[in-house]
């Protein structure tokens, strides 16, 4: 785990959003998703994926319905909602700003100034 | 947000289906992640165990869900709910204590708001109610601002103000009714014909009247009332067009009208057009026109009132002899109904007010003694980790759910009294109808209700803010800081308690010394053994003076010749009942300052009329059977006459005449008679022999006997002597002098027996109060009384000392409620009778019956500490 990132404040919420964009997903299959996507940099601590999903549904971001799973299952899938669409975008927006921002800051060396 | 409140309720109102939801998903899961561990090689219980590991706490996880779909208050609300219910149910004494003094409140207080909804607040059942306008005529010379119409003043004011829309009046009759079952007297009235259009109301049968009904030469219609259809005409459904027989001529009937209409102010039965013919169209000095007006849309009754004295001075000029000091007074239909009522409600609205507020005072002492005992389970909570704010939640979450109890109990009291409310009330109570527990009168309770909730959780829930919880989970219960704050507390309970229910009090021993004053004043007469009937001639068949007097005389026989009966009198009407009119009069050989100023009531009577009610002759002589049809004319008058028309001298031998009649001379004086009930002030009255002078409209048509026993005994027989001499002629209002009498102080009666009931229980609400705050000293001081005693302070000392704390915030409460009861008593003026707001003798005796009342509740436990056996109390805990 040691090689594991520490998630920010807030980004849990955008990378779930991001996750379910790409396809409806079930919590595990979230969680699955974003270790994948992120080549297993990124964990996503279990106890708090659901409150989080509950917390995206009831903003109206995210939508669930059951469904089968891949082993013939019955579960819970999430998909993105439009206004969810719509608050990825702001989101993704307002985070590479700040990281571009945090990047160029932490670049910075004693000539550039 | 729509998006969160559908989550929100959604997930509220399926709750259900969510925890399942949420189990089954968290499930999934785990099992999913087992199966995987399991795959990457570990057995399946290891698997099992690692992904229940690393999952976390279920329950905290689901908590946290809960909570993001907003369930957190919802959540906490139901279990303080649940707690409270439960905490209630053990404690069953304090609970239906609480519940009952809740109830006691919070039922009269809704039963009164439903009282005050039927005077005040529904709109009256017309249409656009806010338009209508009672309108009089104000006599400004004699200062009767509330005076009826003459005719001509009537349709003057009708054609020429601009703000009216229109303007209609009514005037009541008597008409006698024919039917198979014999002749009755049914109270109606002649109505103008726009009535029914200008307050907009509907018939339930065939049609109202309307404006071609009121000319002259159409046929005879008439219109009845729903109640009336159906106790006399059994709801028959083909009684449009059918003739009525009325007072000898025939009617026909043209419609009903609907169960829930009453016209305005009166409980009349029918109505007929009223029709002016060209000599009615000039009438300007016989006032009996009630009239209402309707405002053009847009109109205010500032600029009508001003326009209506404009017409006012106008005719004032041009007819100075009828209308000299006469102007048109508007008042909003609705206060001219209630402005007679209005005083006795408010009063009866602060009384319950006040009641409520001493009860809630009580719980809250309840209350408090309640979280002595459970200091200890609150600081365990508190260490548990409740914040304080979430131990207040839940003391004003207890208290609500007793007050929503109380609320429910109290409805059951509240449609008790209302019913009670509702029988004896005089109609007067409710102009727009029944008076009736509706959502407003409900809503109205649960608002009392929550309030009252809140205001009994206020200051147990102030003691536990500011109380040291967690010292008195170290230190034992009777911890010396929390019990400081709380004798604190509760005695300024107990002192507001003690203060509300001395203003309460005091209102009520004002009222009721107001009506025993009223009770001791001379009506003038006595009203004992005298049996009362009114009856009615039908015109038709008596229309001569000649074929009348033969009547009385016979049936004055006849009455005369039943056993038991000591004295038979006839009179045009009762007294004590106001009933009867006025006629202006004119004095022999004096100037006649104006008309309208020499006015006396006109009575005709017969000769023993003062003997048979016991009216006492002050001078002169009596009349007798000499005063006959031929003899002089004579006249007995009043001491009110003699006062005012002939002061200083003896009007006896003096001689008057009414109007254009012929003069007459004055034989004697009788006492006063309050005509109008015990509060009025007697009157001017000129009674004359009817044998003289009997014209028709002013004519006997009441009977009053005066028996050896039990007046009504006799009712049977008098009703017979009528039948027997003409079985078309409708007796009413058969009843006693003393019941007239008892009518006339009904309302006043009721409305101190109502406070009276209030101040009472409101008095043993305090009483718990005292009780409880000197007990609880008791109890408190329970070691100190015992080292007292051990060192040889005597039990009477002992029980001086705990009186001396439980009575100190009684006497403060004494003292802020006689300076709040003086303040507000004023208030209450208008409700009083020869006694002033600020009675000293009232004051002193509800003060004392206060300290003497509270000073018995506090000895009991005062005295029990007394008896306290050192040896224990040292020993207790």
């Amino acid at each position: 785990m040691a090689h594991n990132i520490e998630l920010l404040q807030g980004t849990l919420d955008m990378l779930i959003l991001k996750a379910v964009s790409l396809g409806p997903l079930h919590g595990y299959g979230t969680l699955l998703r974003i270790r994948q996507i992120s080549n297993s940099a990124l964990e996503i601590p279990q106890g708090s994926l659901y409150p989080a999903l509950y917390r995206l549904e009831h903003k109206g971001w995210i939508a669930s319905e059951w469904g089968e799973s891949e082993n013939n299952r019955k579960a819970k899938y999430y998909r993105l909602t439009a206004s969810g669409r719509k608050q990825l975008r702001t989101e993704t927006e307002q985070w590479s700003r700040l990281s571009d921002a945090i990047a160029s800051v932490l670049k910075a060396n004693a000539e550039e100034i | 947000m729509r998006a969160r409140l559908r989550s929100f309720l959604a997930a509220l109102f399926q709750r259900s289906s969510l925890e399942q939801a949420m189990d089954a998903e968290l499930q999934v899961h785990i099992q999913a992640y087992t199966a995987d561990l399991v795959r990457s090689g570990m057995s399946p219980d290891e698997a099992a165990r690692r992904a229940r590991i690393e999952f976390g706490g279920l329950e905290s996880i689901k908590e946290e869900c809960r909570e993001a779909r907003g369930l957190k208050w919802p959540d906490e609300v139901r279990q303080n709910v649940r707690y409270a219910f439960r905490a209630l149910r053990k404690a069953p004494g304090f609970t239906a204590a609480a519940v009952l003094s809740l109830a006691l409140g919070i039922g009269v207080n809704t039963a009164v708001f439903s009282v005050v909804e039927a005077a005040l607040i529904r709109p009256l059942p017309y249409a656009d109610p806010g338009h209508l306008v009672a309108v009089y005529e104000n006599h400004v010379t004699r200062g009767e601002k509330f005076e009826q119409f003459a005719n001509a003043n009537f349709l003057d004011l009708r054609s020429n103000s601009p703000s009216f829309e229109d303007l209609a009046a009514h005037m009541p009759a008597g008409l006698d009714l024919t039917t198979a079952e014999g002749a009755e007297r049914i109270d109606g009235a002649y109505v103008t014909a726009n009535m029914f259009p200008l307050l907009g109301v509907r018939a339930f049968l065939g049609r109202a009247l309307v404006p071609d009904d009121g000319e002259l030469g159409k046929p005879r219609v008439i219109l009845l009332s729903f109640a009336l259809w159906r106790k006399k005409f059994a709801g028959d459904p083909h009684i449009v067009g059918r003739p009525l027989a009325m007072d000898g001529a025939s009617y026909q009937v043209i419609g009903v009208m609907p169960p829930t209409f009453r016209f305005p102010g009166t409980h009349e039965e029918l109505w007929l057009p009223l029709r002016f013919d060209a000599q009615d169209r000039q009438q300007r000095s016989n006032h009996n026109l009630d009239c209402i007006g309707r405002l053009k849309p847009g109109a205010n009754l500032r600029q009508a009132q001003s326009e209506a004295s404009f017409i006012a001075r106008g005719l004032q000029r041009d007819y100075p002899d009828d209308n000299a000091g006469i102007d048109f007074n508007l008042v909003p239909l609705r206060e001219s109904l209630t402005h007679s009522v209005r005083g006795a409600l408010l009063v009866l609205v602060a009384a319950v007010a006040l009641l409520l507020l001493v009860a809630c005072a009580n719980v809250g002492n309840l209350i408090l003694t309640r979280s002595t005992v459970r200091r200890r389970e609150l600081a365990v909570r508190a260490t548990l980790g409740a914040s304080r704010w979430r131990l207040i939640r839940q003391m004003l979450t207890e208290s609500l759910c007793l007050a929503l109890l109380g609320g429910i109990t109290g409805l059951v009291l509240c449609f008790a009294v209302t019913k009670l409310l509702r029988t004896s009330l005089p109609p007067t109570f409710m102009p727009t109808g029944e008076i009736r527990i509706d959502a407003g009168v409900l809503s109205f309770g649960l608002a009392a209700a929550l309030a009252a909730g809140l205001l009994c959780a206020f200051s147990p829930a102030f003691l536990v803010a500011g109380a040291d919880l967690q010292s008195s989970l170290a230190g034992s219960s009777r911890s010396a800081t929390g019990s400081g704050a709380e004798v604190r507390t509760r005695s300024i309970l107990v002192a507001c308690e003690v203060s509300l229910t001395l203003i309460l009090l005091i209102g009520a021993g004002l009222l009721l010394r107001s009506f025993v004053r009223l009770m001791d004043v001379d009506p003038g007469l006595s009203p004992g053994h005298v049996l009362a009937v009114r009856f009615a001639l039908p015109r038709s068949l008596y229309s001569s003076h000649a074929v009348r007097l033969s009547f009385y005389q016979r049936l004055l026989a006849r009455i005369d010749a039943i056993p038991g009966v000591r004295s038979a009198a006839l009179i045009t009407s009762l007294p004590l009942a106001s009933e009867g009119g006025s006629s202006w009069f004119i004095r022999e050989g004096r100037p006649t300052p104006h008309p309208e100023e020499l006015i006396a009531s006109n009575r005709l009577v017969s000769e023993r009329y003062f003997r048979t009610l016991g009216i006492p002759l002050r001078a002169g002589r009596w009349f007798s059977s000499h005063d006959g049809p031929g003899a002089a004319l004579v006249a007995v008058v009043n001491e009110s006459v003699a006062r005012r028309f002939w002061p200083g001298e003896s009007p006896i031998g003096k001689r008057f005449q009414f109007y254009d009649r012929p003069w007459v001379e004055i034989v004697g004086i009788v006492g006063d008679v309050r005509q109008a009930g015990l509060d009025a002030d007697a009157t001017p009255e000129i009674y004359r022999p009817y044998a003289q002078d009997d014209q028709g409209w002013l004519a006997p048509r009441a009977l009053a006997i005066q028996t050896q026993g039990e007046p009504l005994a006799l009712a049977a027989a008098v009703r017979r002597e009528f039948r027997a001499l003409d079985s078309g002629i409708p007796i009413y209002g058969l009843t006693t002098m003393d019941a007239l009498l008892e009518e006339s102080v009904a309302s006043r009666r009721l409305e101190v027996l109502l406070v009276g009931a209030f101040g009472c229980l409101a008095l043993v609400l305090a009483c718990i109060g005292v009780y409880g705050v000197v007990a609880y000293v008791v109890a408190q001081r329970g070691k100190e009384v015992g080292i007292r005693m051990a060192l040889g302070a005597t039990p009477a000392g002992v029980t001086a000392l705990m009186l001396r704390q439980g009575l100190a915030p009684v006497l403060t409460g004494l003292v802020a409620g006689l300076a709040a009861a003086l303040a507000l008593s004023r208030f209450l003026s208008s409700q009083l009778y020869l006694v002033k707001a600020t009675d000293a003798l009232t004051f002193a005796l509800v003060a004392s019956l206060m300290v003497v009342t509270a000073v018995a509740a506090a000895y009991f436990p005062a005295r029990r500490a007394a008896r306290t056996d050192p040896n224990l109390a040292l020993r207790q805990d």
